[in-house]
């Protein structure tokens, strides 16, 4: 596998990932399991959850992760260089072209539907964290359905109290959100089980 | 419109930094937060939104709302987007490009690193697990925080509230990949301004050009 095919087809996933990261998951398994035969469906998952605990946007290492398994260092860049460098142009271009027509009805109409939908997402990717911190385990929806809850779900008072404290710090004050985290790091490591 | 258009021109935290100054801010800080702030996706854009907008003051107080639409509409990862949009406005393509480096950075050393087979993770070590524990509802803040600033100014109007819950259990749910639910919000939007509907819910626009 040469650099630049590794390059040009992250390129590609780079073109069509809409909607941030996740949404690589399934082009990744599609292209690089399913029809390239890169790595089993196993080692993918792997690569995955070390992608999500460590530092960086999980679809930065998982660039760089494949990229490395194919071509060393080198590969490593151009799956890197490749994934970020169409969003490079088309940010660039969005933006230069909402300046100039912000007042257009398209553009407004085309706002005033996304920006709810984006409070909407936030609100999922809000829960997604609270899941893996606060609760256990996903929210028992089905409880209001009266089915029972199940027995590994329970809430962590100490992450509850770290979630709180920092909505307030975060929404009151100037404080600096890496501050923030590093102090959650340290309190979590000592104080959650 | 003539006072936002100078604000746009020159946000007041970036008069009197160098350029070598801001290049450097840029890269420091997407640094620290690709670093920092575990996984990606929305709580990166907060981050930077906590740091460029509310800290730095290097974007309008209520750009926030306009950084994510451009940010989840355009194809890319959204931490590598939120660096060349903050990057962008504060200096041109040469900061889109530096900030964009301090995002990938991180994760090319350390993947890098973990891939030559220099350090070996110790994910079952329990302080570790409790340390993601706590970051995670660091990040759970985050995300709140800023979903109580921007709830008044998306939720107001009947579209507004109709797209939001759709989005939030289309989402959670039904897993409905997001993309389709955000070109389905802004088809909506389309619509609803050319038949007309949006004098309905003109105070809710009118309110949000200001932000």
């Amino acid at each position: 596998m040469n650099v630049l095919k590794i390059f040009l087809l992250f390129c590609y996933f780079g073109c069509l990932c809409f909607s941030g990261g996740n949404a690589l998951v399934p082009l990744y398994i599609d292209d690089l399991v399913e029809s390239r035969h890169w790595m089993t469906l196993h080692e993918f998952g792997n690569l995955m959850a070390i992608a999500q605990m460590t530092p960086g946007p999980i679809g930065v290492n998982a660039a760089t992760f494949f990229g490395f398994r194919q071509g060393g260092v080198p590969g490593a860049l151009a799956a890197t260089t490749g994934l970020l460098l169409p969003s490079y142009f088309l940010v660039i271009l969005a933006l230069r072209s909402l300046d100039r027509w912000e007042k257009s009805r398209i553009v407004q109409g085309i706002m005033s539907g996304i920006r709810p939908a984006t409070a909407g997402m936030i609100l999922a990717s809000m829960l997604i964290f609270m899941q893996m911190s606060v609760f256990s385990e996903a929210l028992p929806w089905g409880a209001l359905l009266g089915k029972p809850v199940s027995p590994g779900f329970y809430l962590r008072p100490v992450a509850a109290g770290i979630f709180l404290v920092s909505t307030w710090l975060l929404y009151k004050g100037k404080v600096s959100i890496i501050a923030v985290i590093l102090s959650s790091a340290v309190l979590g490591a000592l104080l959650c089980r | 419109m003539n006072e936002m258009d100078t604000l746009r021109e020159d946000p007041p935290g970036l008069s009197g930094l160098s350029r070598g100054r801001i290049l450097w801010l840029l890269f420091f800080n997407f640094l620290k937060i690709a670093t920092f702030v575990l996984g990606g996706g929305y709580a990166i854009v907060l981050a930077a939104e906590n740091i460029f907008i509310r800290k730095l003051h290097w974007l309008r107080d209520g750009e926030l709302m306009d950084m994510l639409a451009i940010i989840q509409t355009i194809p890319g990862l959204m931490a590598g987007n939120a660096a060349i949009y903050v990057g962008y406005r504060a200096a041109g393509r040469l900061g889109a490009l530096v900030a964009l480096t301090g995002v990938a950075l991180p994760s090319f050393t350390i993947i890098t690193l973990i891939s030559l087979g220099f350090s070996h993770l110790p994910m079952e070590n329990v302080y570790v697990q409790g340390a993601f524990i706590g970051v995670r509802s660091a990040l759970g803040g985050l995300t709140l925080a800023a979903l109580l600033r921007i709830w008044k100014k998306t939720v107001r109007g009947y579209l507004g509230a109709l797209i939001i819950s759709v989005c939030f259990i289309g989402v959670t749910f039904f897993a409905v990949n997001p993309a389709w639910l955000l070109f389905g919000a802004m088809g909506t939007g389309i619509a609803w301004f050319l038949i007309g509907c949006h004098r309905l819910d003109m105070r809710n626009l009118t309110e949000d050009h200001k932000i």
